[in-house]
C-alpha cells in the first residue's frame, strides 16, 4: 500500500460529491438500461428475425406482395441451410399455381410434390452449378380469412464445398 | 516488523460477527438498506469500510445500521465504473457473436468453426476473467478507498499490490469469493434470505479488507 494514502478518519465524502455520484449512476445506468433495450428492439431482434435475408438465392422466385416474417441461416462443413417464412392474404391455390409454375423454370427444377392435410410441399433444385435443393410449403392457416403461410428450407453449398449438402425434412447432410 | 503473531486472521472473517451480541438485527437492517437503488449499494459500502475502521480500532462489534454514504461513496463510484464498463464490454461482445451466428456467410467456409470457438472463449473468459477479478477486489477495493473517487480507477496501484502481495491477495480474494456466495445464497431461499446472507456475506468482506490492509502495510512491498 502506498504511503501516500489518505488516513481512515479523512476518507470521508463531501455531501455534494455523494449526491453528484448518486445522481451521475443513476443517470448513467438508465442511459445504459434505455440504449441497450433500443440496441435490443431495433437492432439484435430484427438482426435474429432477419439475419438470413441475404442468404436467400436472388433468383429463388417469392411470391408477389407476400410479407417477410422471418429469415434465419446457419452454416456447417460447407453447406448453408436458410430457413425462411412469408405471409400472404391471398388464397392457397393462388400460391401454390405461383410456386408450380415458378419452381419449375428459370434456375430451378421441381422435383416432388406432396400434399398433405392443410399444406402442399414442393422438393425443388437448382439448375446452376452451386449446390441448391430444398422444401417450400404453403400452409393454409386453420382461421377463416386469415393469412397463407409460405415456408422455406433450403440448403446451398459453398463455391468450393467439397461434397453436396442435402436437405431432408429439417435434417442437412453434407 | 513485530514478530508477533496477528489477532485477527483471514479465518476470523467468517465468524468475527457472531461475537456482536446485536449482530443479527444490525444485518437484517443494513440487508434491506441496500436493496434500496444505487443509494443502498453505497450504504453497504460505507457499511462495509465502517466495520473495517472498527476492526482497525480493535473494535470487533458489528455498526449499526445506516446510510454511511459519505464513508461508501468512493468505493460505491470506483465499483459502479468498473461494473459498468464490465457489462458494456461483455454486451458487445455478445451481440457481435450473435450477429456473426445470424450471418454465417460473412466469414466464409470456416465461420461456424470461427464463431463456435469464439463463444467457448467467450464462456471460458467469462468464467476466468470473474475468478481473476477475485484477486483485485479487495487490494482495488482499499485503494479506491484510500487514493479517492478519481485516482481510485486507476486499476496499476491494485495489480501492484498483487504482485508485490501475492499471498495475501489470494487469500483476500478466496474469502471474498467466499463472501460472494454467502451474499447470493440468500437469494435462492424465495429471495427473502438475502436480508441476513447479504449483509453477512458484506460483513465477511469487511474482515478481508481489515486483514489485507493491516498485513500489506506490515509486509515489506
Amino acid at each position: 500500500m502506498s504511503m501516500s494514502a489518505t488516513p481512515r478518519s479523512a476518507r470521508l465524502s463531501r455531501p455534494g460529491e455523494v449526491v453528484a455520484i448518486l445522481v451521475a449512476s443513476a443517470v448513467i445506468w438508465l442511459a445504459v438500461g434505455i440504449g441497450l433495450f433500443t440496441l435490443f428492439i431495433t437492432v439484435f431482434i430484427p438482426l435474429v428475425q432477419f439475419g438470413g435475408r441475404s442468404e436467400i438465392p436472388n433468383d429463388f422466385p417469392v411470391y408477389p406482395g407476400a410479407q417477410l416474417q422471418s429469415a434465419t441461416a446457419s452454416g456447417f462443413n460447407g453447406c448453408t441451410t436458410v430457413t425462411a417464412s412469408w405471409s400472404t392474404r391471398d388464397d392457397p391455390t393462388t400460391v401454390t399455381d405461383f410456386y408450380k409454375t415458378a419452381l419449375s423454370e428459370q434456375s430451378w427444377t421441381l422435383i416432388d410434390t406432396r400434399q398433405h392435410l392443410r399444406s402442399i410441399s414442393f422438393f425443388f433444385r437448382g439448375t446452376g452449378v452451386q449446390q441448391r435443393e430444398g422444401w417450400l410449403t404453403v400452409e393454409t392457416s386453420s382461421f377463416a380469412n386469415s393469412t397463407t403461410q409460405i415456408s422455406l428450407e433450403l440448403v446451398k453449398s459453398a463455391p468450393r464445398a467439397v461434397g453436396e449438402c442435402h436437405v431432408a425434412v429439417g435434417i442437412v447432410g453434407s | 516488523m513485530s514478530g508477533a503473531a496477528p489477532a485477527f486472521g483471514y479465518g476470523d472473517c467468517i465468524t468475527w460477527p457472531f461475537r456482536s451480541s446485536q449482530w443479527l438485527g444490525r444485518v437484517v437492517v443494513q440487508s434491506l438498506i441496500a436493496l434500496i437503488p444505487f443509494v443502498g449499494a453505497m450504504a453497504l459500502a460505507g457499511w462495509v469500510l465502517t466495520a473495517a475502521d472498527r476492526l482497525f480500532e480493535g473494535d470487533r462489534t458489528v455498526p449499526p445500521a445506516g446510510f454511511y454514504l459519505q464513508r461508501g461513496a468512493r468505493l460505491y463510484f470506483v465499483a459502479f465504473v468498473w461494473s459498468l464498463g464490465s457489462v458494456a464490454l461483455l454486451y458487445v461482445v455478445l451481440f457481435g457473436l450473435l450477429a456473426g451466428f445470424m450471418h454465417p456467410g460473412a466469414l466464409g467456409g470456416t465461420s461456424f468453426l470461427l464463431l463456435f470457438g469464439g463463444w467457448f472463449l467467450l464462456v471460458f473468459g467469462i468464467g476466468l476473467a470473474v475468478h481473476l477479478a477475485f484477486l483485485f477486489i479487495v487490494p482495488g477495493a482499499i485503494e479506491a478507498d484510500a487514493r479517492g473517487a478519481v485516482r481510485g480507477l486507476n486499476p496499476l496501484h491494485a495489480i501492484v499490490d498483487v504482485f508485490h502481495h501475492p499471498k495475501d491477495s489470494l487469500l483476500a480474494g478466496l474469502i471474498t469469493y467466499l463472501a460472494w456466495i454467502i451474499a447470493g445464497i440468500g437469494a435462492s431461499l424465495c429471495y427473502v434470505g438475502i436480508v441476513i446472507t447479504l449483509g453477512y456475506g458484506a460483513l465477511v468482506f469487511a474482515g478481508a479488507l481489515h486483514v489485507y490492509e493491516r498485513n500489506t502495510k506490515i509486509s515489506p512491498a
